[in-house]
């Protein structure tokens, strides 16, 4: 439910980058939008689905791998939050731009942390939780393509703001196979057994 | 269990064929048009997630 509730949401978002590059002939928005709430409404969705994943499995998750994740996580936000703050920002005209910049890679924070344990926890045991494996690869890839896409975006980069599309539509795509695979599988297999 | 290793290779190797098809459109799009390519891209696999989302739901 969750996961379906943030992908609703982060479609909305890609679609009103749609419109505003067809009906507003915008690339590319400076300004705060709809878009960002509509992404930040979803980060919390699909947080909500991955902690609710790592509840459910109902596997032994190690210290050790949530302490490392943890640090090497918080090491790779704080660099690129701090990268982003030495950028100049004129604090009174863009004091709302920059706490929504700053919440990007903050927000990526929670997305990473679960989804690698998940990964690292499942990765001997991935054939029988596909869909999780996969929502959680798909979600991780979403992650490094934000932090990428925020840097270049405030450091003007905007002709490499396509690579990181790259990695956003492959995101979608690899959280299609995990939804294929837990409709043709998951759910097929367990209709059958009712029956 | 051999025939769903088989059928999760071939689920593996289609998903990774996707991705490149999807990409490669993006990559060998004309400069003015990369960005209208990516958005449709972005577009058709963020509804085609949604709906599978919703598919999963409703069964």
């Amino acid at each position: 439910m969750c996961l379906t509730l943030g992908l609703r949401v982060w479609f909305s978002a890609v679609f009103t980058l749609l419109y505003d590059y067809y009906a507003l002939g915008i690339e590319e928005q400076r300004l705060v939008t709809i878009t960002d709430a509509l992404w930040f409404a979803g980060y919390g969705f699909l947080a909500l689905h991955l902690f609710i994943i790592l509840h459910s499995l109902r596997i032994k998750i190690k210290s050790k791998i949530v302490t490392v994740v943890s640090i090497i996580t918080t090491i790779v936000i704080s660099y690129n939050v701090v990268n982003l703050l030495s950028y100049n920002y004129s604090i009174e005209n863009d004091f709302i731009a920059l706490i929504v910049t700053l919440l990007y890679p903050i927000l990526d924070f929670i997305l990473i942390i679960p989804s690698l344990i998940i990964l690292v926890t499942l990765h001997k045991d991935y054939e029988h939780n596909i869909p999780w494996f996969l929502s959680s690869l798909s979600l991780l890839v979403n992650a490094i393509a934000d932090d990428g896409y925020v840097n270049d975006f405030v450091t003007s980069n905007s002709e490499n703001l396509w690579v990181w599309e790259f990695f956003y539509i492959t995101d979608f795509i690899i959280m299609s196979g995990a939804l294929f695979w837990y409709n043709k599988f998951h759910i097929s297999n367990a209709l059958r057994n009712v029956k | 269990m051999t025939r769903y290793r088989l059928t999760l290779k071939y689920f593996v190797f289609s998903l990774i064929v996707v991705i490149i098809i999807a990409n490669v459109n993006v990559i060998f799009s004309e400069a003015y048009s990369k960005r209208f390519v990516s958005l449709w891209i972005l577009n058709i696999t963020a509804a085609t997630a949604s709906i599978l989302g919703i598919i999963a739901i409703y069964r």
